[in-house]
């Protein structure tokens, strides 16, 4: 078990579960992106909220969206959030 | 160690992580875009959004972030550490301070993209090995 010590009078993280959780939502953003072109289909211009490789929640507006997942008590933290774009971009950052 | 960065939005490289401070209390899910024309590394206000984190709960930068978009006010959230997949497991990197943006009016759009800036990524070496980019150290 691999325990990340924070300063001293700081909460420790544990480091191999936080780990899973990161690829479980690394695994849902992959699913995300090969999905993309079908998903642009039907949810665009819409933010979607997805979890083990499904679409649970969408909305065109954020904070009704975060407010829906409020209401059936999800910890939004364990969900992957993407806004599917009407338009193709270029950034130049 | 090697942290491999792959195509996402607009083609921009990016990376997954976990970010922890103790002065939000959990661990939140951020995906930044590798930015080397970024000073410091920034999360978007829609990522504190998505997070429920309010930037102006932090203490206020005294410096302003200038974007393409525009100007946004920065805040700090101090004491990090960044969760990421390396090629060989997980990799804890820690950080002093990480910018939030936040608008400065409320007709402004918001940022959307978090970025790892130079602060970071002084510390590596950057390579692209087959289409995918490559931070290692």
């Amino acid at each position: 078990m691999y325990i990340y010590k924070m300063d001293v009078n700081m909460p420790e993280i544990k480091l191999e579960s936080e780990f899973e959780k990161l690829k479980k939502l690394k695994k849902d953003f992959e699913w995300f992106e090969s999905n993309y072109k079908k998903l642009k289909q039907e949810y665009k211009g819409e933010y979607v909220a997805i979890k083990n490789g499904s679409i649970s929640y969408h909305d065109i507006d954020v904070f009704k969206l975060m407010e829906k997942m409020k209401e059936t008590g999800e910890n939004t933290s364990s969900f992957i959030i993407q806004h599917i774009s009407e338009d193709k971009y270029i950034y130049a950052v | 160690m090697r942290i491999q960065a792959t195509r996402g939005e607009g083609n921009l490289f990016r990376v997954f992580t976990l970010v922890y401070s103790p002065f939000i209390g959990k661990t939140i899910p951020i995906t930044f875009y590798i930015d080397t024309g970024a000073t410091m590394t920034s999360i978007s206000e829609l990522d504190s959004i998505l997070n429920l984190i309010e930037p102006n709960n932090f203490p206020k930068s005294p410096l302003l972030t200038q974007g393409i978009g525009g100007i946004v006010s920065s805040h700090l959230l101090y004491n990090c550490n960044i969760l990421f997949v390396s090629e060989t497991g997980p990799h804890l990197e820690r950080m002093w301070s990480i910018n939030l943006m936040r608008n400065i009016t409320s007709n402004q759009p918001f940022t959307k993209l978090s970025l790892l800036g130079l602060d970071f990524l002084i510390n590596y070496k950057i390579y692209f090995e087959y289409g995918i980019m490559i931070l290692e150290k």
